[in-house]
């Protein structure tokens, strides 16, 4: 390793995102202990591999294309969401020349498919597992819908299927990965702000994006220490972690929103 | 930075009544279960009417309350997948091996103690009642040592639900309002709130003669402490539970005053019956059931809040995602067929009681025993 090299990656270790890095060769084990449940053979995914995705909010103009591309392709029911963007009206009040200026932010939300996933590890039945490509699954017939990952992903990543009765979230489109297709989301995403790839292949796009934007690369409420791998570019500090902001206005309509 | 949100997906409430159902009755039961085990042990002073109100909130609490938590899931019937998947790392699955078998102890402790008053049944002039008296399971005496060695496993068992009920929320790291201590230590003080206010509902289904003499002073004595540290505990540990939440405080928000202002109130409510139980009759229907409705309210609502309630404060967004009780099972049906059975079964199990009640006044004359309360006859066999 020639020593720039190396130099970049002492840096890239000392990032805070280093963390979420750092675990793809196993999480301390010190301060936890991370349950995979993939024991079983048909759990392993493509070994090996681990997924990430980076979601570049700069090129995100909250279109809602990939909320409709989930829904097609995995056929959530209406009004449930395995991906969807939030969208945030934000004014700058420090006093500068912006101060007028009102910005819309807009927030592509999914699985985060954490490295230390806590809603693998309170699932009473093994139904929710990580495959060792870092894709964090349901096995729905296993489900006995207890709703207790639900409950413990802080990201609100997961409901109950209104459909299947079952724990219902973000898969990756695994089923399209296997085949060497892109999910639905980032096929479908005109900005191309969503990519996704293989962050143990340095040559990958995603480990380039990584690489440039290392400076910039945020993760959502990183104080959890759930080491997700969804990264975001160009994200400010007041939305990671629990929004301060003014209430939505929600106008559920019909019975299934 | 001013941010207002603009395209926000709530979140569904995951957990549904059913689970503050359950929490509800399974948390009278194991409080139940450590009152009657006082009751038992200091069975001289006290009487069978309240020993069989506890004994009684323990057993039906401890069926009801399963069947509460199966509607919780919403896959019912797949509960056996867990026992073919343990998974010893999950409260929940632990849960599922710790809650039949207190529901297995509580029924067994129910048996053991009103066996003598199942088996007098047979002298009664109904048919029914006369099938019934077979499930004694013959006439062999039930001896104190039996009853303690049960009633004590019974109180380990509920044990182990107050800790894996607890432990399972307190886990839920998402969520700092139930990731603190003190979380389930709320609830179990509040569920001896329940335990009484069943035991109280119980002693006013049994048809009891008005006679002040059919109560002891220590029945009012449990009821009273037992009702009054626990509310003292739960006024002292509610703002400490509010308090513990980093990302917003409850105290700025209308509808969360409103809320920890009702509990609040409710527990003043609690230390206040607490206070008139030495000097209310406990045969007189009226006052039971007030005293039973104030306390049921307390420890239900207080549920309702730290379980149902908290599940509206949104983990990323700012919420609070909305909720309105549904009207079928999943909601209202559901909380009301669920204290409909709990009722029903108290109903039937308060005969046994009742009937009993009869042919003692009997024994008592007959043996024209000194002590004056009813309780001395009818614990004869159990103290030897
Ligand atoms: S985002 Fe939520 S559902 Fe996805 S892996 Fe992390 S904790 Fe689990
Ligand atoms: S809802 Fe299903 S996947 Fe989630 S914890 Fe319960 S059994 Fe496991």
């Amino acid at each position: 390793m020639d020593s720039t090299k190396r130099s970049l990656m002492t840096r890239l270790g000392a990032l805070t995102v280093g963390a979420a890095i750092i675990p793809v060769s196993g999480a301390n084990p010190l301060t936890t202990t991370i349950i995979r449940n993939s024991e079983a053979p048909d759990r392993k995914g493509q070994s090996g591999k681990r997924y990430a995705m980076v979601v570049d909010l700069r090129k995100c103009v909250g279109c809602q294309a990939c909320t409709v591309g989930c829904s097609i392709e995995n056929q959530a029911p209406i009004g449930q969401f395995r991906t969807t963007v939030k969208q945030y009206e934000v004014t700058l009040d420090d006093g500068s020349s912006e101060l007028q200026n009102v910005k819309s932010f807009t927030l592509p939300r999914l699985c985060n498919h954490c490295e230390n996933p806590p809603c693998v590890k309170v699932c009473p039945v093994q139904a929710t597992f990580q495959r060792d490509d870092g894709i964090v699954m349901v096995d729905n017939e296993r489900c006995v819908a207890c709703a207790y990952c639900v409950q413990a992903c802080p990201y609100d990543a997961r409901f109950i299927n209104e459909e299947t009765l079952t724990a219902d979230k973000c898969t990756f489109c695994a089923h399209r990965l296997e085949e060497g297709l892109l999910p639905a989301c980032v096929e479908t995403c005109v900005g191309g702000a969503r990519i996704i790839g293989d962050i143990k292949d340095p040559n990958s796009h995603i480990s380039h994006l990584m690489r440039e934007h290392q400076d910039d690369i945020k993760v959502l409420k990183p104080e959890e220490n759930t080491q997700p791998h969804v990264f975001y570019i160009g994200m400010d500090d007041a939305l990671t972690s629990k929004i301060d902001g003014k209430v939505a206005i929600y106008d559920p309509a019909g019975e299934n929103a | 930075m001013n941010i207002t949100e603009i395209l926000v997906q709530p979140q569904a409430i995951a957990w549904l009544p059913w689970a503050v159902q359950y929490f509800f009755y399974i948390g009278s039961a194991y409080a139940a279960a450590i009152l009657f085990l006082l009751s038992y042990i200091f069975r001289a002073h006290t009487s069978h009417y309240l020993r069989s109100a506890l004994v009684l909130t323990m057993s039906i609490g401890a069926v009801v309350g399963p069947l509460a938590l199966t509607g919780d899931l919403h896959q019912p019937g797949r509960a056996l997948h867990f026992y073919s998947n343990m998974t010893p790392w999950s409260w929940m699955s632990l849960g599922s091996l710790f809650l039949p078998l207190f529901s297995a102890l509580a029924i067994l402790t129910a048996w053991l103690y009103l066996r003598d008053d199942i088996a007098k049944l047979k002298h009664s002039d109904n048919a029914i009642a006369k099938k019934i008296s077979l499930f004694s399971l013959g006439d062999w005496q039930t001896t104190s040592t039996q009853m303690i060695t049960v009633t004590v496993l019974t109180c380990l068992s509920g044990l182990t639900i107050a800790l894996y009920t607890g432990a399972e929320i307190y886990v839920v790291q998402s969520r700092p309002l139930w990731h603190q201590p003190a979380a389930p230590l709320l609830w179990f003080v509040t569920a001896f709130i329940g335990a009484i206010g069943f035991a109280l509902l119980l002693l006013a289904l049994f048809p009891i003669p008005a006679k002040a003499n059919a109560f002891t002073q220590s029945d009012q004595g449990l009821i009273k402490r037992a009702l009054l540290v626990s509310a003292i505990l739960a006024a002292v540990l509610l703002p400490i539970w509010a308090s513990n939440n980093a990302s917003f405080s409850l105290y700025e928000s209308d509808a969360w005053l409103v809320r920890l202002g009702s509990l609040a109130v409710s527990f003043l409510a609690c230390m206040g019956i607490a206070l008139l139980a030495s000097k209310i009759a406990l045969y007189n229907r009226p006052q039971l059931l007030i005293m039973s409705a104030i306390s049921l309210i307390c420890c239900w609502y207080l549920r309702w809040v730290t379980i149902m309630d908290v599940q509206t404060i949104a983990k990323f967004d700012q919420g609070p995602y909305p909720y309105e009780l549904p009207m079928g099972s999943a909601g209202l049906l559901g909380i009301l067929g669920m204290a409909g059975l709990w009722l029903a079964l108290a109903l039937a199990a308060s005969e046994i009681v009742a009937i009993q009640e009869k042919s003692v006044k009997s024994v008592k004359r007959v043996k024209s025993v000194k002590n004056s309360t009813v309780s001395q006859p009818l614990k004869t066999q159990h103290t030897q």
